[in-house]
């Protein structure tokens, strides 16, 4: 929590004490008042994530870049960036130049970075680790449901999660209530012609049918009055991770559909070639849709109500391959952004270049943290990952 | 059912639509007093690999050197007209589907364009996925471990997995990885030590731009020993011989076929381990793999019917080919196999289809709604000849794999039946 929110909060209720040294949960403890606890607690089960997918793998050194460190230079010959091609961030960090549209972000201390995130015995498959990263498991252990599915049910009652993509990923599950789609105009219009049918079956394949036609009749009654909100428009242009941010911009400006999660992804950060250019291309994407989404959440008054985050299924190699571009890597940098985040920060220890295992580099934030942090200090759950500690972004 | 004993009308059903694209009636009736071992012979009969010729596609060569231009006006240029050659190509395809002789040929040769992935968003080359689909084509029948090394110089797969960059001295493991991942042995068979020491053998495999085809850069060739699965090999082909030998590359294609053909439910690993050893012992010859499957009792057993998701083609291509409902135009129908999940020569990753439940997920399952509601759409009274031959049992046993789960419509009518027999949930399984 900000100084300046919890202030806002501490003033709210009876508090004594020294003010800067109290925690948020000391903060609350000592708020006699029950149904101010109470309240809070309702507040952050409204509040909402947005998941950002980079799909392919991104390549962490080159977004959050240690471009001070004399091994970077040396491990990446021709990628490197240098200092005039990165925001510097201080801590010898800097970002890739191209995420400029997220300067303003970080200066207004609502965007931080994670550093390091990644989970011991790294796999290098982009399906397995997608799959390890979806469901939160171990990189020797194979579960099936979505991490979120551990945590929504508990949360709230109706529609889980939205996803504007393909598939559901970390909300696949049946106890999830979640719907996929391109966008809601289209899915209003579609699924008026789907029947709800009411009908117990053994064959897997069949519930899974009747089970989806279900979710898109209560998606769809919920997405009733989510049309309209043209305002939005104007922040954002024509490009299709930016219409994807748009329909989940008005989404929740609409309130209808109240879903705790939105997840939107950015595809092509496979770079195994000619990196320099399409990774520079790659970040200016993410960076602009992320920047049009924020002023539009701020317009709209709901910048304190959402968190975003990006995550991607592992990092790229850390030296450059021939073809100017990096293979499949480990751990990497993510970001968080939101207006109650507490930005304008580094957070978790950098990864260090020359303590290598087999060339890769070495995780230093569990990626279960960040799931543990959603669940403990965003919405106030109980964190089924009790052995990963949380961290202080929110 | 004993084996001997000539199928029922819901058998042939069965095994029409599981071997083709769609319950076509003119192959149900073909197969009309036949065994089970008869109706095999009938559908496995080799039919000529005709397809139609393609559309114009511009040769690698032309492209690159246009790509590569300077003037922004022609690069753009360029780049529109993969777009569009790229849509001709996937329109090619549908009609190939459409109006085949031999719907098993598609259906296999889909199968192998899942398993051997190569995406024209990717390559950028329309000609060289269309010379890809032309190899599936040839060999989807034919025998595996020639398709594996054939696939391996393959020029789109080339580019696809970024074989033409793997170098002597800086190797690039994506093909090497997804050779032992995908095509072969499966995650978790392999080690990271052996995707390096493939991605190795494999230096050097690049491909011709003006001829188009495989050549050995020996310059790019790292000749020395390695050392995959504890065996010692030098080539790309020595790397394929090994994972030949492996019984759980066998496997790998076995469980692919429960898959396919069985049910979307997990693999009987007692089954699919035996269909795998024959296959294995067979020399990967596929036809034995796939006679194995039809021969067997999972194959038939009624508990796996209607367990089985349609894919895209079966339930676009197999509805026109098996009702006489207007058809859209081959544009129409790539786009519809794209909202349903199945860009044609596009497949989401290096992964191809997941296939089975995963077809249906609330984007997909209202395309499809909204799909069989157009086509299927027209006037409930009208008299259509082939209906008229059917009770409406027979009609519901054709088009169903079980008993319809929504009420029928009370007003008499076939055509009107038909309708909501298309749009029951059932009609999404076979």
């Amino acid at each position: 929590m900000k100084r300046r929110e919890f202030l806002r909060l501490v003033s709210l209720g009876a508090c004594a004490g020294s003010l800067s040294s109290l925690s948020y949960a000391q903060a609350l403890a000592s708020t006699k008042q029950e149904s101010r606890v109470e309240q809070i607690r309702r507040i952050k089960k409204d509040r909402i994530l947005v998941l950002v997918e980079l799909k392919g793998g991104n390549d962490g050194l080159n977004t959050l870049v240690p471009y001070t460190d004399p091994l970077y230079k040396k491990l990446r010959p021709t990628l490197s960036l240098s200092k005039n091609q990165v925001i510097d961030l201080g801590h010898g960090m800097g970002m890739h130049k191209s995420l400029a549209a997220l300067k303003p972000i970080w200066d207004d201390e609502d965007l931080a970075w994670i550093q390091g995130v990644g989970y011991p015995r790294p796999d290098l498959s982009h399906f397995r680790s997608q799959d390890i990263w979806k469901t939160a498991s171990s990189s020797d252990h194979q579960l099936t449901d979505g991490w979120l599915s551990l945590v929504l049910p508990e949360k709230k009652r109706g529609l889980h999660g939205i996803v504007i993509g393909d598939d559901l990923g970390p909300l696949e599950s049946h106890h999830c209530r979640a719907v996929v789609m391109k966008d809601p105009k289209t899915f209003r219009q579609q699924a008026n012609m789907v029947k709800v049918i009411r009908h117990k079956s053994n064959n897997a394949s069949l519930a899974h049918l009747i089970g989806v036609q279900q979710q898109l009749h209560e998606a769809k009654m919920l997405l009733e009055n989510t049309s309209g909100f043209a305002y939005l428009d104007r922040y954002f242009h024509a490009h299709p991770f930016q219409n994807d941010l748009k329909s989940v911009a008005k989404m929740i400006v609409g309130g209808g559909a109240k879903a705790s999660v939105y997840k939107v992804t950015l595809k092509g950060f496979d770079t195994h070639a000619s990196q320099a250019v399409t990774h520079k291309n790659q970040l200016k994407y993410l960076a602009d849709g992320l920047n049009a989404f924020a002023t539009a959440m701020k317009a709209s008054d709901k910048w304190h109500d959402v968190l975003i985050m990006t995550y991607s299924e592992f990092g790229r190699s850390v030296k450059e391959n021939r073809s100017g571009g990096t293979d499949h890597g480990t751990a990497a940098p993510h970001l968080v952004m939101g207006g109650k985040v507490n930005g304008g920060e580094l957070y978790g220890e950098n990864m260090r270049l020359n303590d290598l295992q087999d060339g890769d580099l070495v995780y230093t934030t569990d990626f279960r943290s960040l799931y543990a942090t959603i669940t403990d200090r965003w919405w106030g759950l109980e964190s089924p990952w009790q052995q990963h500690d949380t961290l202080a972004f929110v | 059912m004993n084996k001997i004993h000539k199928l029922d009308f819901s058998d042939r059903k069965h095994m029409v639509e599981r071997v083709g694209l769609g319950a076509e009636p003119k192959i149900i009736n073909r197969l009309n007093g036949r065994t089970r071992e008869q109706a095999i012979n009938i559908m496995l009969r080799p039919r000529s690999p005709h397809a139609k010729p393609p559309p114009t596609m511009t040769p690698w060569n032309v492209r690159q050197n246009m790509y590569g231009s300077k003037k922004p006006a022609l690069k753009m240029r360029m780049h529109k007209r993969t777009v569009v050659e790229g849509d001709h190509l996937k329109q090619w395809w549908v009609g190939q589907m459409l109006t085949t002789e031999s719907p098993l040929l598609e259906k296999m040769t889909l199968f192998w364009h899942s398993h051997f992935t190569s995406s024209l968003d990717k390559t950028e080359q329309p000609r060289l996925n269309y010379k890809q689909n032309m190899l599936f084509r040839r060999m989807a029948l034919g025998n595996f471990g020639s398709m594996l090394k054939a696939v391996a110089k393959d020029p789109a797969m080339s580019i696809y997995l970024d074989g033409n960059l793997n170098k002597k001295n800086n190797p690039n493991e994506n093909f090497a990885r997804e050779l032992l991942e995908l095509f072969t042995l499966g995650h978790g068979n392999y080690s990271q030590q052996d995707v390096e020491q493939t991605a190795k053998a494999f230096t050097g495999w690049e491909t011709n731009r003006y001829k188009e085809t495989h050549v050995l850069n020996k310059h790019e060739n790292d000749r020395g020993k390695k050392t995959l699965l504890n065996k010692t090999v030098r080539t790309g082909d020595d790397v394929i011989n090994v994972l030949l030998a492996e019984e759980r590359t066998a496997m790998t294609i076995a469980e692919k076929f429960w898959n396919y053909f069985v049910s979307d439910s997990a693999p009987d690993k007692e089954v699919t381990d035996a269909w795998a050893k024959t296959f294995r012992e067979a020399n990967y010859e596929i036809m034995v793999l796939l006679k194995e499957v039809l021969k067997s009792d999972v194959f038939w057993a009624k508990k796996y019917r209607g367990t089985l998701t349609k894919s895209p083609a079966d339930l676009i291509i197999g509805t026109l080919r098996t009702l006489p409902f207007k058809r859209p135009d081959n544009a129409e129908l790539a786009r519809m196999f794209r909202l349903l999940g199945q860009d044609l020569f596009d497949p989401p990753n290096v992964k191809g289809w997941m296939g089975g439940k995963s077809w249906l997920n609330s984007q997909t399952v209202m395309a499809r709604t909204a799909l069989l509601s157009k086509l299927s759409a027209g006037n409930p009274n009208a008299k259509v000849a082939l209906y008229q031959t059917m009770s409406d049992n027979e009609l519901q046993q054709w088009l169903l794999p079980h008993k319809p789960i929504t009420a029928m419509p009370m007003t008499p009518g076939k055509a009107r039946l038909v309708r909501a027999l298309v749009l029951d949930p059932y009609y999404q399984f076979i």
